[in-house]
């Protein structure tokens, strides 16, 4: 309670007093004007006041006579006297405005006194919020104190506070942000991720104001660096461990925030050290008061007799008051208006979840601990009422002992059922302040005894020349019911763990590691947890000493490890990892790493899996390997039909493996497969091989070989179109079975690619056959063709065949062998001589591919009948191929003349021209 | 001393009687016990005048309702209720250097524009205006009206008392307006800067008897609306009033030696500010 002087204190005692009020505003000049005589006449109407602990300000509501004649306070009224500062042909200056500094006093005084100038008693301090020139032939000011400023200012950056000191005082630091305007005497603190680089943990100040560059310089940890417009310099090193007295952490934040001539005064200090923790973007005042509830403690304007001012005042609620500052009989009140006690306010468990700073988790950190306060006595009377206040991460209650307090602070100021009195005085008592214990003597109807109540709340309203004092009063001092109501909420399980944020960190280095067709790369060098920073960019080049940019930018990733794939195996590449900071609202791109090169991981034979015919077309043509069982096997696709129901595989008995593929019987639904593509060279020649079995049903279908451009467009489709008959395997070269009986295709000269395809023929066949061993070849060149020992004669070492005696009569013998293989024979040709005479061979070559032996186009003729036997040969001159469409090629002799006139044998070769 | 003076012009009063007004509240504590709040006690006369002629009645019905305007300029070139100069070529300033009342005066440097003008009133309606005005090393008082003949300097009737072009002092019409000018240089025949106080103008014009009160007032013209009341009904000698005139009763009689069927008894009421 602001004690009255003692002249006040006979008026107060007296049974008559003269109760005055002061309005005074300051003008633009910065001069208080009396409201009373400075516009022209007395403006001053009425006016209330009042404070309460669950508001942090006091609030005035000042009613002025508007206008007297040409006087006129409304500010819009341009050509008022008091808006022109009584200056004729002045500048418009109006003496009411937003944001104007209002002082409020009173005096009591004896009745009938005169008052002097040491008699007023300020009342209220404070500023203009709101003014309406409307009310009637009035205006009124709504007004709050001087801390509607402080409540005003914004924090409008994240700042660290309990950091770092200046000269013994703790300072403000922002992170460093980039493309962003600092001012001269800010001090910065660099990244998380360029923080206690040098290991100096230091910190900066703005030596030169301007604007960061887009990336983070590289800090020292002496002296200057400079950073886009701006320069720092090294201003000391950080103590995230010492602490700092919560008192001056609060005036830090003031001053940080521009409200550098407020000062906090703390009659007596809590003693209560807090380390270093991230401010978030408020009100610069509810900051201060958060900081202060969590002790239990208040903060706002309350009045300093020493100074005569009011004063931003940190305090403790002295809770354990017992002595009345002040009694108050039945003579001081008109009525007490209101006297209730109420069970809603009442909690008497009371639990508070904190980060224990002290006890940590394997990761680092602080492990989530509770603590809970009950009262015996209020649970048995009222029942158990429980609340819980989740202290997140960034609180400064992070011990046992702090949460204790701060449960049993609101367990004290919760656990009664606190009787809430609203008397009316009498007289004004303009020295009431919140947090006084006044006792009410017995009146004999509302009690009987008398009861010591606290204010908390006040209301005062002067008019009509005198002033009267309304007081809510509950049980005893507190900090406030609904303050701890408003932060009682359930625990967030969720909630950022932040503590540890600000522990070193060294600068990030990163180290790779090959994996096939691609490389793991690990950020080293750093072991703080992620949870504040947002990540790191990884990024990857083939050029050393690259500047990471969006086109090297491989992935953003939390994790301090990631896999980069799809780069080329066995190509030399270089890696850079540059952290990501979220700092405020913006994300701040640090310095990148060393450069780390690496090779891209080729992958070795056992990463294949050796069930497919690896080398064989088209791929898993044995249809081995199926690793979805619910789809088609590897590298084969539904066309037509639907997989499972129209198309399956077997999976025992098959030929290549266990597994081959089925087509289902399906009347009126085309079916089709299709493999993979692979490559071809066009012009030259192919054949599909597979085998076969029918199911169930008849009808004929196709394996295709679709020939497919370099862009994989379809040219066109050879097909081979199989009757299926057989139950059981059968090979298929052809349209018929047997493996010698191939058809051979030709290629498109444009040809790069082709595929397979298995399609049923007609739709309406409802016909079911399995297919396995599907393979493609290319028919290659034969460098030897064997005939039958029987009909050879190796004289010179060379086989050969001999026309021996049988053929020294006229007629023809033919000389089959087995084809080598199918396919394209280049360079054959027939070589043949004869020491006879009088007789003449023809040699004819026959294959059978169609399947009885057919002439060729390559014939000669050994003609002797002239006489001598020169050496003849012929070879397939057309197109030096002789495609070979069987499973058998021979010589065919016709021998005509005379022969058996001499010696007649022949000799002559089949071969294959090197 | 008369009866009761109203600034300085003496108002015969009749039936007169005086109330007393308590600021602040007298209230009964939850005990019943009386408990009084006073700040300050004002005092309000009730009364009425004897028939006087109804040019007398009128002018006493808007002086007792403080119509009219004065300045003093003490801090500002604006009057007791807010009114400006309506013009200002001369360079106008508050001055210390010479003072009829207060500490301060109105100055025009000497110039050569129209000085400061003051709005009178219409160019047609009445009006006296009431003035000090510096010169010759002493300060004289200037009143005159819209009455023919009505000037007076010093309390001596004198036809220049409103238009002393060689004094810089004049009034002038047009726009629809009477112009008080103040320090007009227009002839360029002064010699000096002019000193004027205690402006005072009345849309309204006064008796001639009230000429010699209102040049005998050793005190400034009260701020209109405001009243300075003196006389032997004061106890205080001086007190600052507000007054009414509310109501005026016709009747006939013999006012001034002759036969009125129009004179007037004004109702009055001057409540203490």
């Amino acid at each position: 309670m602001r004690t009255p002087t003692t002249a006040q204190s006979y008026v107060v005692a007296g049974s008559g007093r003269a109760e005055l009020l002061k309005v005074e505003v300051k003008d633009s000049g910065g001069t208080f004007r009396d409201m009373s005589t400075y516009p022209g006449f007395n403006a001053v109407d009425s006016v209330t006041w009042s404070e309460g602990v669950d508001d942090p300000h006091t609030t005035a509501e000042i009613t002025l006579r508007r206008e007297v004649e040409s006087f006129n306070l409304s500010p819009f009224v341009e050509g008022s006297p008091s808006n022109l500062a009584f200056t004729y042909g002045g500048a418009l200056n109006t003496l009411l405005g937003l944001n104007r500094e209002v002082k409020v006093s009173v005096a009591v005084i004896p009745a009938d006194g005169t008052v002097q100038a040491y008699d007023w008693i300020l009342v209220f301090h404070g500023r203009i919020d709101t003014i309406d020139a409307a009310q009637g032939e009035r205006i009124t000011l709504q007004c709050r104190d001087l801390g509607g400023l402080v409540m005003d200012t914004f924090i409008e950056n994240e700042q660290v506070h309990a950091f770092a000191s200046v000269g013994g005082a703790p300072v403000a630091l922002r992170i460093w942000e980039p493309n962003t305007a600092y001012s001269l005497g800010e001090y910065l603190l660099p990244s998380e991720a360029r923080r206690d680089v040098g290991g100096t943990k230091a910190f900066y100040e703005v030596t030169t104001a301007g604007t960061s560059d887009s990336t983070e310089p590289t800090w020292p940890t002496s002296g200057t660096v400079a950073d886009g417009t701006a320069v720092h310099t090294a201003a000391g090193t950080t103590d995230k461990d010492g602490g700092f007295n919560v008192e001056d952490v609060m005036q830090a934040i003031l001053d940080a925030n521009g409200l550098s001539s407020v000062t906090l005064y703390t009659p007596s200090s809590p003693g209560w050290a807090i380390t270093q923790y991230l401010q978030q973007r408020e009100p610069v005042l509810q900051a201060i008061r958060n900081l202060a509830l969590q002790i239990g403690w208040d903060v706002r304007y309350k009045w300093d007799s020493g100074s005569s001012t009011f004063k931003l005042t940190f305090f403790e609620p002295d809770r354990a008051k017992t002595t009345p500052d002040y009694t108050f009989s039945a003579t001081d009140y008109e009525d007490i208006t209101g006297l209730k006690v109420d069970k809603a306010g009442i909690r008497n468990v009371v639990r508070v979840v904190y980060s224990d700073a002290s006890s940590l988790d394997p990761t680092g950190a602080p492990l989530r601990k509770t603590v809970t306060v009950t009262d015996s006595g209020s649970i048995t009377s009222y029942g158990r009422l429980f609340m819980e206040i989740s202290e997140d991460s960034a609180s400064q209650i992070d011990s046992v002992t702090e949460a204790t307090a701060m449960a049993n602070a609101c367990l004290a100021d919760l656990k009664d059922p606190e009787a809430e009195q609203e008397a009316s005085m009498v007289y004004g008592f303009p020295w009431a302040e919140l947090g006084d214990l006044y006792r009410f003597e017995a009146n004999g109807r509302h009690y009987d005894s008398d009861q010591d109540l606290a204010l908390v709340g006040v209301q005062h309203s002067a008019a009509d020349g005198h002033i009267t004092s309304s007081f809510t009063c509950r049980g005893k001092p507190s900090g406030g019911h609904a303050r701890w109501h408003q932060v009682s909420t359930a625990a967030k399980p969720g909630g950022r763990h932040r503590t540890s944020v600000f522990e070193s960190a060294e600068g990030v280095a990163v180290a790779a590691s090959s994996v096939v067709g691609g490389t793991k790369l690990i950020v080293t060098g750093t072991t703080e947890r992620i949870s504040f920073g947002d990540g790191y960019e990884f990024h990857v080049s083939t050029s050393s000493g690259f500047t990471p940019s969006a086109s090297t930018l491989q992935t953003i990733s939390t994790s301090r490890e990631v896999t980069i794939p799809q780069l080329v195996p066995g190509t030399t590449y270089y890696a850079k990892v540059v952290p990501r900071i979220r700092n405020a609202s913006k994300i701040a791109r640090a310095q990148p790493s060393d450069e780390v090169t690496f090779t891209a991981g080729r992958g070795s034979a056992t990463h294949l899996s050796p069930d497919p015919e690896w080398g064989r077309l088209p791929l898993n043509g044995g249809f081995e390997t199926q690793l979805d069982a619910s789809g088609p096997p590897d590298h084969w696709t539904v066309q037509a039909g639907t997989w499972a129901t129209h198309w399956t595989t077997g999976n025992s008995s098959g030929v290549s493996g266990s597994r081959y593929l089925v087509m289902s019987a399906a009347a009126g639904v085309s079916q089709e497969m299709r493999s993979a593509t692979f490559g071809v060279d066009g012009s030259e020649t192919y054949g599909v091989e597979f085998v076969t079995k029918n199911v169930s049903g008849t009808g004929n279908f196709y394996v295709d070989l679709n020939w497919l451009d370099a862009d994989k467009a379809s040219l066109s489709t050879d097909s081979i179109e199989v009757v299926s008959s057989g139950s059981s395997w059968s090979r298929y070269g052809g349209p018929n079975a047997g493996i010698y009986l191939n058809t051979f295709f030709t290629a498109p000269s444009t040809a790069r690619f082709a595929r397979v395809h298995i399609r049923k023929k007609t739709a309406a066949d409802a016909l079911s056959f399995a297919i396995d061993q599907v393979r493609v070849k290319r028919t290659e060149p034969v460098s030897t063709l064997v005939f039958a020992a029987s009909s050879l004669a190796s004289a010179d070492g060379t086989q050969y065949m001999r026309v021996g005696a049988a053929h020294a009569a006229a007629g023809a013998t033919e000389y089959v062998i087995r084809a080598p293989m199918s396919g394209v024979l280049r360079g054959l040709y027939v070589n043949a001589i004869t020491a006879g005479s009088s007789i003449k061979h023809d040699f004819t070559v026959r294959t059978n591919g169609s399947g009885s032996m057919a002439d060729s186009a390559i014939t000669c003729a050994l003609d002797a009948t002239g006489g001598g036997g020169a050496p003849t040969s012929a070879e397939d001159a057309s197109n030096l191929q002789f495609v070979l469409a069987g499973d058998r090629i021979s010589v065919k002799v016709v021998t005509s003349g005379a022969p058996g006139t001499g010696y007649s044998d022949v000799f002559a070769t089949l071969a294959i021209r090197a | 001393m008369s009866f009761l003076n109203v600034n300085g012009v003496a108002l015969g009063a009749v039936n007169l009687t005086e109330s007393v007004r308590e600021i602040g509240n007298t209230t009964a504590a939850f005990d019943g016990t009386l408990r009084k709040s006073r700040q300050a006690t004002k005092r309000d006369l009730d009364g009425g005048v004897p028939p006087m002629t109804q040019a007398d009645a009128y002018a006493w019905e808007q002086h007792l309702r403080g119509i009219g305007e004065t300045w003093s300029f003490e801090t500002s070139l604006y009057g007791s209720k807010g009114t400006g100069p309506a013009g200002d070529d001369g360079s106008p300033a508050l001055s210390a250097v010479h003072a009829k009342f207060g500490s301060k005066s109105l100055v025009i440097p000497n110039d050569t524009a129209d000085g400061l003008q003051f709005v009178i009133t219409s160019d047609s309606g009445p009006y006296t205006v009431s003035l000090w005005h510096y010169y010759s090393g002493a300060w004289h008082h200037r009143i005159f009206g819209s009455a023919g003949g009505f000037g007076y300097v010093d309390g001596v009737q004198d036809s220049t008392a409103g238009n002393d072009g060689a004094r810089g002092i004049d009034t002038s019409t047009g726009s629809g307006y009477r112009l008080l000018n103040l320090g007009d240089f227009a002839t360029g025949t002064l010699g000096g800067a002019q000193y004027f106080d205690d402006l005072v103008i009345l849309p309204y014009a006064v008796p001639v008897s009230w000429v010699a009160g209102i040049y005998a007032k050793t005190v400034a013209f009260s701020a209109l609306p405001v009243l300075t009341v003196t006389g032997d009904a004061i106890p205080e000698s001086t007190r600052s009033c507000m007054g009414e005139a509310a109501s005026s009763e016709f009747m006939q009689a013999v006012v001034d030696g002759s036969f009125r069927t129009n004179a007037r008894k004004l109702s009055f009421k001057l409540s203490q500010v």
